[in-house]
């Protein structure tokens, strides 16, 4: 599947929604074409290896970092002695996935923040319709945003785990570039 | 600056990384800009962004950004999440990068030579 086949795909699935998983195989698939060689060109001129080959299927933080050269400063050996070698299945690698477990345990992240997406909208009318917004309501509107964004947050940095927050923003990070892609592409 | 919490540097260092690369040869048309600006309202919106850091990130266009705005941001930035997070961020940056780089198909020196001077930095 091409690039552009993916991204269409993508946005017809409505962005895929699978979280971090998503994010990776989308990288993964993105990395087998674009990415690797600059890094790649630095690590030689370091003196040091890379790891570019990808196996499709066997997406790990590991296996995108080493295919893109990440972590070479310590060398393939850091992966070796850790027990992880490109050549071993997925299968033995279930708890990066379980520490990463998707949405499902997210979903209130799309029950609690609906009004957000909505609200910066609202300071663009209230000269138009002073008399249905009044003052008492727009001061009160952001206190349990402000209260949710922190539980967020607090998700994102305190354990090590991804928050919805910053699971969202990669994978419009992720869409954004494969937009830019789309628009340079066929600006010229 | 302190005050901007860990998500929202995310989304101001994304701004910040994808308008100095889309800059960085030279061209920055009207379509360029106007994406730029409905990718930055589309983070703000992912990310709920309160009212003054949208109005920082809104002033992003008007800033000179360099290239060691960007290593320093990222770093600022890498440095306050887990482990684990940081080497997504990073991953994703970088894929980021790439395709912005790679996106016109011309082998620019200018977006090379940013590109990898953004890699010695931070790897």
């Amino acid at each position: 599947m091409g690039l552009l086949e993916s991204i269409i795909r993508s946005a017809q699935e409505g962005g895929g929604g699978g979280g971090l998983e998503d994010i990776l195989e989308q990288l993964g698939r993105r990395g087998q074409s674009t990415t690797g060689s600059t890094l790649d060109e630095i690590q030689r001129r370091r003196g040091q290896q890379s790891g570019t080959s990808y196996d499709e299927g066997d997406i790990s933080i590991e296996d995108l970092e080493r295919q893109m050269g990440i972590g070479k400063k310590n060398g393939n050996t850091e992966y070796n002695t850790g027990g992880y070698t490109q050549s071993q299945p997925y299968q033995q690698y279930p708890q990066e996935y379980q520490q990463y477990p998707q949405q499902q345990q997210y979903p209130q992240e799309y029950q609690q923040y609906p009004q957000q997406q909505q609200y910066p909208q609202q300071q663009q009318y209230p000269q138009q319709y002073p008399q249905q917004y009044p003052q008492q309501e727009t001061t009160t509107i952001p206190m349990p945003q402000e209260e949710e964004q922190e539980q967020e947050v607090g998700q994102t940095t305190g354990g090590g785990m991804f928050g919805g927050g910053l699971t969202s923003i990669l994978k419009v990070i992720g869409m954004g570039a494969l937009a830019m892609y789309i628009l340079k592409k066929f600006r010229k | 600056m302190e005050d901007i919490r860990t998500l929202e540097k995310v989304i101001r260092l994304v701004a910040k990384t994808g308008l100095f690369f889309a800059k960085v040869d030279g061209e920055y048309s009207d379509r360029e800009r106007a994406f730029l600006q409905a990718y930055i309202d589309q983070l703000v919106n992912a990310g709920g962004t309160p009212e003054e850091v949208q109005a920082l990130i809104g002033n992003i266009e008007e800033q000179n950004i360099t290239l060691d705005n960007v290593v320093a941001d990222t770093r600022e930035v890498l440095q306050c999440l887990p482990d684990n997070d940081a080497r997504i961020v990073k991953i994703t940056l970088y894929s980021y990068i790439s395709d912005i780089v790679a996106a016109d198909g011309d082998d620019c020196p200018a977006e090379k030579a940013a590109f990898e001077a953004w890699c010695e930095a931070l790897y």
